[in-house]
């Protein structure tokens, strides 16, 4: 993973929401991203992205959010979704033990293929559902902090959680940036592929001389 | 044809849908829309004569040849659709000679997961589409008994997302579950590669290879676009492939496609590939990052260009013409074994079998 300081001071980073089928990683993001709800939600087959730009006690901060498809067939495809995150989602619904057994996986999966750069929260959705609730609370947490993870409450429906949990992710990936850049400012891998999204380094828009 | 109509809804709201009950999308552009009505219904008008005048000659199953070809490339007025459907995929066949099959299937008992599977998929298929609301008499319950029918004909299949796509508008042509349900297995049986929406969905990412390498020979200029951006070639066209372009193009011209792809065969899906790759070359290479490029690709998709479904299946079928259904078998075996080796390289689970041939290391053409 590179250092994500572009010539601006802006950091660029990748976040990659996994978890099992209608969980509601693509309503959290949608939440977050465009504080929108519906549940005419579809499901997402073809893993797409979104970006938020963040400022964070004067540090410019760019999310490039990924989307998956929650059925596992699709990882099928690969980790292209994953590779070069410096963040991760997973996704559980709290009325869904399966869910969050899943969960589970992905840590397993994320540490081996990423290691301990990548910073992980875990969110339990759908907290709206409490009286449906079947993954405790308690149970959850402890196994996010046993692994070296961050635990949220969110529910898409009732935009709770989600924001903290973007905001402690984005100081925390801030964090191990800024170590990464004092450690070993001169081991840059040359091969990595962060992806640089600045509004100074889009293109004009085609037609416009100006 | 989709003009549009005016329908009552249960909640007592009038909205505006199209001939399959599809409600107009938010940027619809009803000036392109006239445009494309006024212009394509001569052309319905006229094939809608052909066809009958042709099914007077002519009783199903329809003989394979030029003219038949010539025919259906030109569209198969909605009436027939799903005869002739039936008729030239061997769907027909499959079911004649599985009488009692469809029912048997209904009654036997599909495992927890499979059916939550489909559940959560029943209301999240086509959410703008009257027909798959919740109303009871509705097509949820039909689309959930033939996406359960074809998981137990295929435990090994299971349910794939994207088939719910696919049956949901094979329903809203055919009005029938029981042909649904044998149009599918068609699909599978005559029409889709091997193992194509099998759990480790293998068909499918041989497909998206072999397209990767015709946009190669194609559209040179977006391969080495994408090339030197180092952008994955499958983020962008999973869905065409799993979807068979269902709920990607519009659904006038997504039937088309199918029409082709009923009495020809899979061909045709690179074939519409290509086009649309081509017809979105400036755009792609005018932009510079992955969000940029699938938001090209998406304009692409659903621009006038491809809603003008007479014009643009004439142009798929030039555009790659010829195309011959060797060049595509070979093509699927080389890559086939290639995703093989790969995967055995790098163990299933962490197969870096990503960036496709477009990334390298798997160039067919090396
Ligand atoms: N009550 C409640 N429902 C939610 C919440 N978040 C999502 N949902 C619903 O759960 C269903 C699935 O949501 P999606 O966002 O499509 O789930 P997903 O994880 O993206 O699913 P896949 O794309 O199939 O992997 C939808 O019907 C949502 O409306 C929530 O916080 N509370
Ligand atoms: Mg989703």
């Amino acid at each position: 993973m590179s250092s994500n300081q572009g010539n601006l001071g802006a950091f660029n980073f990748k976040v990659v929401l996994l978890g099992e089928g209608c969980v509601g990683k693509t309503s959290v993001v949608l939440r977050y991203i465009e504080d929108k709800f519906n549940d005419k939600h579809i499901s997402t087959i073809q893993a797409s992205f979104l970006t938020k730009k963040l400022n964070i006690s004067g540090k410019r901060i760019n999310l490039a959010i990924w989307d998956t498809a929650g059925q596992e067939r699709f990882h099928a495809l690969g980790p292209i979704y994953y590779r070069d995150s410096h963040g991760a989602i997973l996704v559980y619904d709290i009325t869904d033990e399966d869910s969050f057994q899943k969960v589970k996986n992905w840590v397993k999966e994320l540490r081996k293929m990423l290691g301990t750069r990548v910073c992980v929260c875990i969110a339990g959705n759908k907290a709206d559902l409490e009286r449906d609730r079947v993954v405790s609370r308690e149970e959850a947490s402890r196994y996010a902090e046993s692994v070296g993870a961050k635990h949220y409450d969110t529910s898409a429906k009732q935009n709770h959680g989600i924001e903290e949990m973007f905001l402690d992710l984005s100081q925390r990936m801030v964090e191990v940036a800024e170590q990464n850049e004092q450690g070993q400012a001169q081991l840059r891998p040359s091969g990595s592929t962060v992806q640089v999204i600045d509004d100074s380094e889009k293109p004009e828009k085609t037609g416009c001389c100006s | 044809m989709a003009a549009p109509k005016i329908v009552q809804i249960r909640s007592g709201a009038t909205k505006q849908v199209d001939g399959y009950g599809f409600l107009k999308e938010p940027d619809f552009d009803d000036k392109e829309h006239a445009d494309y009505v006024k212009r394509y219904l001569p052309i319905l008008v006229n094939r809608r004569k052909k066809w009958d005048a042709l099914l007077q000659k002519q009783q199903l199953p329809l003989s394979k040849n030029d003219l038949t070809k010539r025919y259906i490339r030109k569209g198969i007025p909605q009436v027939y659709r799903r005869l002739v459907w039936m008729d030239v995929s061997g769907a027909q066949r499959l079911k004649e000679s599985h009488r009692g099959r469809y029912k048997a299937l209904l009654a036997s008992s599909l495992s927890k997961e499979v059916v939550h599977a489909i559940k959560v998929d029943l209301s999240r298929t086509f959410t703008h589409n009257v027909y798959f609301g919740s109303s009871p008499d509705g097509l949820r319950l039909p689309l959930f008994n033939v996406l359960g029918a074809f998981a137990s004909a295929h435990p090994d299949v299971g349910y794939c997302q994207g088939l719910n796509y696919v049956a949901g508008l094979l329903l809203l042509v055919t009005r029938c579950e029981e042909d649904t349900f044998w149009l599918l297995e068609a699909l599978r049986e005559n029409i889709l590669p091997s193992r194509y929406y099998a759990a480790d969905l293998f068909g499918v990412l041989v497909d998206m290879e072999v397209l990767g390498y015709l946009i190669g020979n194609k559209v040179p200029r977006v391969h080495a676009h994408f090339k030197k951006q180092g952008i994955a070639w499958n983020l962008l066209v999973t869905r065409w492939h799993v979807c068979l372009y269902a709920d990607v193009l519009p659904v006038e011209t997504v039937l088309r496609i199918w029409d082709c792809l009923f009495y020809e065969g899979s061909k045709v899906l690179f074939r519409v590939g290509i086009a649309l790759v081509k017809l979105g070359e400036e755009k792609i290479l005018g932009s510079n990052d992955l969000f940029a490029i699938t938001e090209s690709m998406k304009e692409t998709c659903t621009g006038p260009a491809v809603l003008d479904c007479h014009a643009f299946i004439r142009r798929s079928l030039e555009i790659a013409d010829p195309l011959s259904g060797k060049t595509i078998a070979s093509l699927r075996g080389r890559v086939g074994e290639d995703v093989e080796k790969f995967r055995g390289l790098r163990g299933r689970r962490c197969g870096g079998f990503t960036d496709l041939y477009l990334g390298n290391p798997l160039d067919p053409r090396s």
